[in-house]
């Protein structure tokens, strides 16, 4: 099965302004995702505006990270490339003080792969904001 | 404590005495209806005795922190700093705070629903990240380009 790859108007300049190691690295994750589509994501997250839409991240080099959204008839758009900074810093000044919280700033577990259902369960976003908040800036 | 301050406290805790014997003939009753405007009443009334302000060792007890923890969480704006030497807190923030370490300790205990509150943060943050958001609005509007290697 063959994919079709785009990039959103506005991460277009992204992706033009890779270069060296990290631009050929994401032409070969591009190359993956058109003949594999989702098995070639790496892991799903849930949408920012809250909809059912198919996201995934993937890594493609070093820390450099792109964004996919998946659409009907096979379509792909990179909707976002560039190098993570969060550092998933273990040692956070003061979360780590509240021991059942230690897993805030760990790396996540169990990531949920590209082609699976999202993890639909209800969030409390006043929660999630407390979280990030107590990581670092 | 002033005279004005110990009238008011006085009245407070005449209010609180009353609702909490309001809440507890309705709970008797079985009108649980009225039991939760009771609490609420209750809840106005300590909100309105509650402090301006709370010294940082208090505040880390309350919150179940050491006192280190609550002056860095003072300064990267978790809790509202009154005064730097001796450092007070607002009261409010640290009980807002309070509030949902609570619950954060409460979703902790169940590994599951823990995770999945960790992947939504993680997932914000990813989202968080400049040009992110437009990326994808640009991608479910349609507004997109081919790739091309140049």
């Amino acid at each position: 099965m063959k994919y079709t790859v785009t990039v959103a108007a506005r991460a277009s300049p992204r992706v033009k302004a890779l270069r060296g190691k990290a631009k050929d690295k994401f032409w070969d994750a591009v190359n993956r995702l058109e003949h594999e589509g989702c098995a070639a994501g790496h892991y799903r997250m849930r949408a920012p505006d809250g909809s059912d839409a198919h996201v995934c991240g993937l890594r493609f080099y070093a820390d450099w990270r792109m964004h996919l959204v998946f659409g009907e008839n096979n379509e792909i758009v990179v909707s976002w490339v560039g190098q993570h900074t969060d550092k998933e810093n273990p040692h956070i000044d003061g979360a780590t003080d509240v021991p059942e919280m230690a897993d805030i700033g760990r790396p996540r577990k169990d990531q949920p792969p590209c082609c699976d259902e999202p993890d639909k369960a209800p969030i409390d976003q006043r929660l999630v904001d407390r979280i990030n908040a107590l990581r670092p800036a | 404590m002033t005279k004005r301050e110990q009238r008011a406290l006085a009245a407070g805790f005449i209010t609180l005495e009353d609702t909490l014997h309001r809440t507890e003939d309705a709970l008797a009753n079985g009108t649980v209806e009225q039991a939760l405007s009771e609490l609420q009443e209750t809840q106005h009334a300590i909100a309105a005795m509650q402090p301006a302000e709370i010294a940082v060792a208090q505040a880390a007890t309350a919150l179940g922190v050491s006192e280190p923890t609550v002056r860095a969480w003072a300064r990267r704006g978790l809790i509202d700093v009154i005064r730097e030497r001796p450092m007070t807190l607002a009261f409010g923030t640290v009980v807002d705070l309070r509030r949902d370490l609570q619950r954060l300790r409460e979703t902790a205990s169940s590994e599951k629903r823990w995770q999945s509150l960790l992947a939504a943060a993680a997932d914000q943050r990813e989202f968080a990240q400049d040009g992110a958001r437009e990326g994808f609005a640009d991608a479910l509007a349609g507004n997109t380009e081919p790739l091309t290697r140049a």
